[in-house]
């Protein structure tokens, strides 16, 4: 299965949960700023980016974990693709879309409008990653749903 | 091949020009309220949320004609779209994304948002139908272009 994180620019809050999704940062203890400049995509995507899904990895159950900047569709993006998917008889056990925007505080956006809309980067990322550290539990309580509801009962069927 | 005209909102200008398409609606300037009201999915989601892709039927060639809302974002959908089929490796060649928006205006855009995010359709009624009857001219030389493009005239 495909997992589609989505959010505003593809660059901070789906970045982080697929990358605590991936393990790559720890659910137990809050990411320090260098791990979260580690993982790719974290505060680098730019407008042209917008739109694209970006491969970050396979998780252990072997999804495939993808992330993605989707602008303004928000509301928007999640029946566009469940219907396109319908139409091009993709089945819809073969992904699964995830929005992370819920995730987000205002630190965040602060950060991620001075770091990426405005291209000030070293006022906005310092800021960003302060507002993800803040956000860290808002991300394991996401990780942990969709771990235990979604893609556990989904191991058992087969 | 699968025709797909995007608008602000899947139900206006995106349904007028699938309308056109699918001869529901005459080539001429003479259009009434009334035929435009009787197309499906006109200013009408019939409880679909908004970015559900709407059926509008069957053309003379056999391709199924859909309208689609994409908001603000009529570059990036389109590239998501794309994306979205390249991820799973379905074929491309079926798909065409028409932008009914290209001659649509704030007039447009406004009346349907206050039709139907507002749900004050008296307001917003109105200057639907005078800036469709405005952009009319344009939108039945874009079928009859993309037409032409598809092979369906000489």
């Amino acid at each position: 299965m495909k997992i589609i994180y989505n959010c505003f620019g593809g660059s901070h809050s789906s970045v982080t949960a697929a990358a605590m999704h991936l393990g790559l940062i720890s659910e137990s203890r809050i990411p320090t700023a260098e791990q979260l400049k580690q993982v790719s995509y974290f505060d680098t995507q730019l407008a042209e980016d917008h739109g694209e899904f970006k491969y970050m990895g396979d998780d252990n159950l072997g999804n495939q974990i993808y992330i993605i900047g989707r602008r303004n569709l928000g509301p928007m993006f999640e029946p566009m693709l469940h219907g396109i998917a319908k139409i091009f008889k993709i089945p819809s056990d073969d992904y699964l879309v995830i929005n992370t925007m819920p995730c987000v505080n205002w630190i965040m956006v602060v950060g991620g409008i001075l770091s990426r809309k405005l291209g000030i980067v070293s006022l906005g990322r310092p800021i960003v990653i302060y507002g993800t550290q803040q956000a860290h539990g808002n991300f394991v309580k996401l990780i942990n749903r969709i771990k235990t509801t979604v893609l556990l009962p989904e191991k058992g069927k087969h | 091949m699968k025709v797909f005209y995007y608008c602000h909102s899947g139900v206006h200008a995106s349904v007028i020009t699938a309308g056109i398409h699918l001869g529901l609606l005459p080539q001429n300037n003479k259009i009434s309220e009334r035929i435009i009201l009787e197309l499906p999915y006109f200013d009408d989601r019939q409880g679909w949320p908004a970015g559900t892709p709407f059926f509008i039927g069957e053309d003379e060639k056999g391709n199924q004609v859909y309208t689609l809302a994409v908001g603000n974002e009529r570059f990036l959908a389109p590239k998501s779209i794309r994306h979205f089929l390249q991820l799973f490796q379905s074929s491309q060649e079926e798909l065409y994304l028409v932008d009914a928006l290209k001659y649509t205006t704030a007039q447009l855009k406004w009346g349907g948002y206050l039709s139907l995010e507002l749900n004050m359709k008296f307001l917003g009624m109105p200057l639907i139908m005078a800036a469709i009857r405005k952009a009319y001219p344009n939108y039945v030389q874009q079928v009859e272009r993309l037409k032409v493009e598809l092979g369906y005239l000489n």
